[in-house]
């Protein structure tokens, strides 16, 4: 089905005190997606989200909200417009002298003709919703930040909006929060169905809310796509601000064979696997174990073992698509994880690293030498709906490979894993 | 020299630019009063804050005043022999000058200052826009409830100020300096004229507009974090009290020739 798009920018700019903080931005959001905004401070991201809400205005391009280009339509028109809309600030922006009770009641009163009993009712059933019930009394003077922002989520739900905006939702909380007001905006938009755009700082943790990411950088956005696409993307700029420095960055490659380490793999896995329930797709897995490794290191050498080793990790990389994903996830060991693949197609990549592999040719010291791959074929969520055990499948199946000779591609069944556990306890 | 012509040429210019956005303050201010909704219960808590709050402040500055102003006119209308003037002499100033520039000045210290740290702060942390995002007309919410409240609160405010000051003098005029009590109010009633008291009325209306107008217009464009707010609170309770003393210059000059 084709997505409907809910808000378009087209060639948005901007510029603030002589700087150009919005240089050409280009944006569509779809309904009922989550779209997170991330970037480095001062980028402008929260410029972006003030001119889509209407809240400054553009030199020049347009935003269209529901076909209404807000750039260009009297006040009266953009507050039609901004019915519509729900906005968590920053700092939850929440009036001082109001308490809590009138706080969340304070749009359905101005904008409603609802009478109070209703009105009653509709707060404390989103208080309740944001896990703060009892507290209607109170200031926002007497709530710490993290009630705060429930509360402001609260109001913000309260007229039931189709665009909700979200300002760096989680700035400021320690970790236990952010995860809290993370999963309430996922309850909340699973609930509600609402678009929802978000300003977020919080790598990676907005991976694993968000359906699609904007990347916002020297007033343009670099690149939209969906959180794998993000993370496994090339462009240095993306690189940089999501693995912080290039420390980080490189402690999630391998040194040898430059493929994805284990710790990458560790740190991302959620945003992997909820993408793939996200999308209702399959992720298959192959975990392929080099069967001569040893005995070329015992004999040549550790040199030539980690030529192998590149050798090898090479043909992998040309076997899959840009994609998958290539891991090396132990000494000898490689996972590849394939977006996207039906099971013949699964087993058949499998078979071309095998067969890669088995005819390639390494010289050592003027002697030509190969390796052989034994590979395990698992997928999931169709063999089980955890990922790790998925992985512990497709190993279960190597070694069913190893057993049967080496150099073969097996496929995990049910059986495997009975065998396997019958001869742990044995 | 070019350097401090551009200087010139430069602060002149944000002169005109900063009194155009705020006469377009002021009209926007004016214009929004006369579209419902009408939020009363807000011009209500404005009352209670500016009028009530200040009423303290009123009656003392009011009451030493009126004390003061005594002592100097009875020093001054002794040497003519003409100590029974006293009350229409304090009463004339109270009414038509000390009156309506005393209670500006002070409520602009007590409310004014607090009106535009109020609106400042509502403004860096977002609550402003909050009301702008639920697609509600900040100027009903944050700026006209004060106009009106001043309004309804300068002119009462004002009043008491005199009536407490006319009391202050007849203490020291006539319980210490020994002045007839009947001369003193009995004089007031031959020399204070329905004029009199139309222009003290006519200057707290106007200090009204003006400080509600400055303060609220520097809260709501105050700059950023802790330091926008203080300079916009400085500024508007500076700006304020100049105006008010400027204008008390202009309206007596106009009601004299």
């Amino acid at each position: 089905m084709e997505k409907k798009s809910i808000i378009e920018i087209h060639n948005l700019k901007k510029t603030l005190d002589d700087k150009q903080v919005l240089n050409g931005v280009d944006l569509t959001v779809y309904e009922g997606e989550l779209l997170a905004i991330i970037g480095k401070s001062g980028v402008g991201k929260s410029v972006l989200l003030r001119h889509i809400i209407g809240l400054l205005k553009p030199d020049s391009g347009s935003i269209i909200i529901k076909n209404v280009d807000i750039t260009h339509v009297k006040q009266k028109n953009i507050n039609y417009i901004r019915q519509s809309f729900g906005v968590l600030f920053q700092g939850g922006a929440l009036f001082d002298s109001l308490s809590v009770h009138d706080n969340i009641a304070f749009p359905l009163r101005e904008r409603t003709l609802m009478d109070e009993k209703k009105i009653e009712e509709a707060v404390s059933s989103a208080l309740d919703e944001v896990g703060l019930s009892g507290i209607e009394q109170k200031y926002p003077a007497e709530l710490s930040g993290g009630m705060k922002k429930r509360v402001a989520l609260a109001r913000a739900l309260i007229t039931h909006p189709s665009i909700l905006f979200f300002d760096e939702p989680t700035t400021g909380l320690d970790p236990i929060r952010i995860n809290a007001i993370h999963e309430l905006i996922k309850t909340m938009h699973k609930k509600n169905k609402f678009t929802g755009i978000i300003v977020s700082h919080e790598i990676p943790e907005i991976f694993s809310v968000a359906d699609r990411i904007a990347m916002l950088d020297d007033g343009k956005i670099l690149k939209v796509g969906n959180p794998e696409e993000i993370v496994l993307s090339n462009i240095p700029e993306i690189r940089r601000f999501i693995y912080c420095c290039p420390v980080k960055e490189s402690s999630f490659r391998d040194p040898i064979t430059t493929l994805y380490s284990r710790k990458f793999l560790e740190e991302y896995s959620e945003i992997l696997i909820a993408g793939i329930l996200r999308k209702k797709t399959s992720l298959g897995v192959l975990m392929c174990d080099l069967d001569n490794l040893k005995g070329v290191n015992g004999r040549y050498g550790y040199d030539a073992g980690d030529i192998l080793l590149k050798e090898s990790s090479t043909i992998i990389k040309e076997s899959v698509r840009k994609s998958d994903i290539a891991i090396r996830f132990g000494g000898k060991e490689f996972l590849v994880l394939l977006h996207e693949v039906n099971e013949s197609s699964l087993l058949s990549v499998a078979e071309k690293i095998r067969v890669g592999i088995e005819k390639s040719r390494i010289n050592i010291d003027g002697e030509e030498i190969s390796g052989t791959i034994s590979i395990g074929v698992s997928r999931f969520p169709k063999d089980t709906e955890d990922f790790w055990q998925a992985i512990k499948y497709a190993n279960v199946a190597l070694y069913n490979a190893k057993d049967s000779g080496k150099n073969r591609v097996v496929k995990y069944t049910q059986d495997m894993w009975k065998t396997s556990n019958k001869e742990a306890e044995e | 020299m070019s350097r401090i012509t551009a200087f010139m040429g430069a602060t002149f210019l944000n002169f005109i630019s900063e009194v155009g956005k705020m006469g377009v303050f002021l009209f926007n201010s004016f214009y929004m009063a006369c579209l419902p909704p009408y939020k009363w219960k807000l011009t209500v808590r404005q009352i209670w804050f500016l009028g009530y709050m200040s009423l303290l402040v009123i009656l003392m500055t009011g009451a030493f005043a009126g004390m003061v102003l005594a002592l100097q006119a009875y020093y001054a209308l002794k040497k003519f022999g003409a100590e029974a003037l006293l009350g229409p002499a304090i009463a004339l100033s109270l009414i038509r000058e000390i009156g309506p520039v005393f209670t500006a000045l002070m409520v602009t210290g007590r409310a004014g200052s607090s009106l535009a740290a109020e609106i400042g702060i509502m403004r860096i942390t977002e609550q402003i826009d909050a009301l702008t995002s639920m697609a509600l007309n900040p100027f009903k919410y944050v700026i006209i409830p004060n106009f009106m409240a001043a309004l309804i609160v300068f002119p009462l405010l004002t009043v008491i100020f005199d009536v407490i000051g006319i009391y202050g003098g007849y203490i020291v005029g006539v319980k210490i300096l020994g002045i007839n009590g009947g001369t003193y109010f009995y004089e007031m009633k031959n020399y204070v004229v329905m004029k009199d008291i139309m222009i003290g009325f006519y200057k707290s209306i106007c200090f009204s507009i003006i400080i509600t107008w400055i303060c609220c217009y520097k809260g709501f464009f105050a700059g950023y974090g802790a330091r926008g707010v203080s300079k916009a609170t400085t500024e508007a309770v500076v700006l304020s009290s100049i105006s008010v003393l400027l204008w008390d210059y202009i309206i007596g000059s106009f009601f004299i020739t």
